[in-house]
């Protein structure tokens, strides 16, 4: 069984480089993947589900990529570790140069 | 122990810091007097695929190129470990993150298949094991120190003390890369200091930020300070400019008087606008001397039509593309030389053909851009070799154009557009503005007049003054005309323009010599090939080959006089011709213009640079077997 630290919650937001560090939902700051608290609520592929219909996507943080439908999720969700939302850096704009 | 010069290699994710780590540890190396030259390669993806840059660092002079092996190595992640191990020098320096080290080469998912395969390969050849820490154990044998910081507990401490926002981690992650690369050079905390703020300007939070984290990295790695530490640097420049070659284009373009930039973003030109956006209005002393205005259009087509305008209402006026784009423009360039209109092209190179490799380098549009647009008609395409010719050559690019009334190409790549470099500070007392002969015209001012080649210019909204523009041939006024007579004249009245401009233009902006022509041989480019090429002289000459290096500054119209006395005497098997294409096209161009044909060539088209680790065995080579084409292929 998944421990219950900020990693496995649904609640938890990876920065898309750095997946050990990001935001917590329910508490509305910055969080640790090791971090635990009484909010914790196990991330399942019915969550995701949810976060998919609601948000219209979730991410794959194995494979780096946003996943948009229903049978990617179930595809990538068996073996990858997959998120419900993502906490982009406000610097990529700076950083990752126009490539057209 | 300590060092004159080193090469260092940052590596991580685009998007993830690298970009101002590179800047910030450039920046603090400057404000010590060393010298810095960093070249960035990059995917052409947005985010997320492997970057680095590769660094030259120098005590004794500004460096000119960069080498392999590598003496310090600073990833941000587990790929750059896989990416860059072979990279790494005997007795080197690895700073990594600690909780890679688990990683394996299967699990990169951002990764290359074919780079992966050939890195898989690579290890089984050598009994290595696919994850980080097999690589670790492999290095010592190498006498490569290594030395592992948990980046997470050095983040985690500082996202608490702070309530930091995740959303800018990458902003202290690059000040993990360089402060743990300022400790093992020997740099001090001032200098780190102003290499973060000289980023961070007017965000004293996040200076502050980053030397506090400054100084959880030093108090994790004090054991290894100094451990590559730089001799006192002896370079006798007193100020430095630390800039890109784009900035640098841009600096020159507002010195020069530019007032209009036209431009549709396109790597690796972009940032060349970006940076004038910032500046479109000038201020001197608190007035305002006038505004450039710079203006993204919605393709090249009208971007080099609204510059041919801009030209036309007398405004100094450019474009600056890459080579998809600059295909685009080239029906523009041809109607520009129909009427006379000096206009600037900026182009900077890239892998071709069509979208090619975007981001990586290239010098293979170079007989694209000296045959480009139908009809013939006087143009010029001008090169530079280092960032600070970059500077003088732009503001050349304009005093042709205007002198002569022909549109002119400045030929870059993408090696000298992102790579930033020390640089002397330009001498602005020896900056000359020619805007060529201008008139305010009278009754019966004919804009084509036949009476020189160079017709005095009026610009258009003169009042009192008529003229007329058309593609089509044209009488002296700017009539439409298919006079044949009247053809002959106008026609050759505008290709003459380039005997004028070949037997005017002095000869340092056409051709350079550098080193001993009559030696054991002599290498022939242009471009960035400048910097490794002098510095394949130096080591070469310490190898007993005595050398010469013959820049080729102004590629149309081809100096083939200046050329042909340059060679007077060298045999022809002694000329080595060194450029970033498959054909090496320079010896194309060379053949074309003095019937000479070179047939020993150094090619690189990978899209990296070419690094002097590379060079000195391909002429090598050259000189002792019968081999004629060596191609390189180092770098990933």
């Amino acid at each position: 069984m998944a421990e219950e630290r900020c990693r496995n919650c649904v609640y938890f937001q990876p920065h898309i480089f750095f997946p050990y560090i990001g935001y917590c939902d329910a508490n509305e700051k910055p969080a640790h993947e090791h971090g635990t608290c009484e909010k914790f609520k196990k991330v399942s592929l019915d969550e995701l589900l949810s976060a998919l219909n609601r948000k219209g996507g979730v991410y794959c943080i194995t494979c780096g990529v946003t996943i948009v439908d229903r049978s990617e999720l179930e595809n990538h969700s068996r073996e990858h570790r997959v998120v419900a939302g993502i906490v982009f850096d406000e610097a990529i704009a700076a950083e990752a140069r126009s490539a057209d | 122990m300590s060092y004159s010069e080193l090469s260092i290699l940052l590596g991580g994710p685009q998007g993830s810091g690298l970009e101002t780590a590179m800047l910030m540890l450039s920046r603090a190396l400057a404000y010590r007097g060393y010298g810095v030259l960093a070249d960035r390669e990059y995917f052409s993806n947005i985010t997320g695929r492997h970057s680095y840059v590769l660094i030259a660092v120098s005590t004794r002079r500004l460096p000119r190129s960069l080498t392999y092996p590598v003496q310090l190595l600073v990833a941000m992640d587990a790929e750059t470990i896989f990416t860059h191990f072979e990279n790494v020098d005997v007795g080197s320096v690895l700073v990594y993150d600690k909780e890679v080290e688990a990683k394996k080469l299967t699990e990169l998912s951002s990764m290359e298949d074919a780079l992966r395969g050939r890195i898989s390969n690579n290890l089984r050849t050598s009994m290595l094991g696919d994850d980080v820490s097999s690589l670790l154990k492999s290095f010592e044998s190498r006498r490569v120190t290594t030395i592992g910081i948990s980046y997470q507990e050095v983040l985690k401490e500082l996202v608490e003390r702070f309530s930091l926002d995740p959303r800018t981690l990458s902003k202290y992650v690059s000040g993990i890369v360089t402060s743990s690369a300022a400790l093992i050079l020997g740099l001090d905390r001032e200098a780190l200091r102003y290499g973060f703020e000289s980023v961070f300007r007017g965000r004293a939070t996040v200076v502050e930020q980053n030397m506090y984290l400054a100084d959880l990295v030093w108090k994790e790695l004090r054991e290894f300070e100094g451990l590559l530490k730089l001799k006192k640097p002896e370079i006798d420049v007193e100020k430095v400019l630390v800039a890109t070659g784009n900035d640098v284009v841009a600096m020159a373009k507002v010195v020069s008087g530019l007032r209009y930039q036209s431009y549709y973003p396109i790597t690796p030109a972009a940032d060349e606008s970006f940076l004038l956006e910032k500046y479109e209005l000038s201020e001197v002393g608190g007035t305002i001397v006038g505004p450039i205005v710079v203006l993204q259009t919605e393709d090249e087509i009208a971007a080099i039509a609204s510059a041919i305008g801009a030209s036309l209402v007398g405004a100094r006026s450019a474009t600056a593309t890459s080579g998809p784009g600059f295909d685009l423009m080239v029906e523009g360039v041809s109607w520009a030389g129909m009427n006379e209109v000096p206009v600037v092209i900026t182009y900077y190179q890239r892998g071709g053909p069509s979208t090619g490799l975007p981001t990586r380098g290239s010098q293979s549009d170079l007989l694209s851009s000296v045959f480009s647009a139908h009809g013939e008609f006087a143009k010029v395409v001008l090169s530079s070799g280092d960032h600070l010719d970059v500077f003088y050559d732009t503001i050349e690019a304009f005093n042709i154009a205007e002198k002569y009334q022909v549109p002119v190409i400045h030929l870059l790549d993408k090696f000298l557009a992102n790579s930033t470099a020390t640089l002397p500070l330009p001498d602005l007392n020896t900056v000359k503005i020619d805007r060529g002969l201008l008139s305010k015209g009278q009754e019966g001012y004919k804009r084509f007049s036949l009476d020189s080649l160079v017709s005095p210019r009026v610009f258009l909204g003169t009042p009192g003054i008529v003229m007329w523009y058309t593609g089509d041939e044209h009488d002296e006024l700017g009539h439409i005309s298919e006079d044949p007579v009247n053809r002959v004249r106008m026609y050759s009245k505008r290709i003459k323009k380039l005997q004028l401009i070949e037997e005017e233009v002095p000869r340092d902006i056409k051709l350079r010599v550098y080193g001993h022509v009559r030696g054991d041989f002599c290498l022939i480019g242009w471009g960035s090939v400048k910097g490794v090429a002098l510095d394949a002289l130096e080591v070469l000459e310490k190898k007993g080959y005595r050398g010469a290096y013959i820049e080729v500054k102004m590629l149309w119209p081809f100096p083939a006089r200046e050329f042909l006395e340059a060679i007077d005497g060298v045999e022809l098997k002694r000329l080595i011709a060194v450029e970033h294409s498959y054909g090496v096209n320079i010896v194309a161009l060379i053949s074309m213009a003095t019937g000479l044909v070179i047939s020993k060539k150094v090619a690189k088209f990978s899209g990296r640079p070419i690094v002097l680790s590379e060079l000195v065995p391909a002429v090598e080579n050259l000189l002792t077997t019968d081999a004629n084409y060596v191609v390189l292929e180092y770098g990933e």
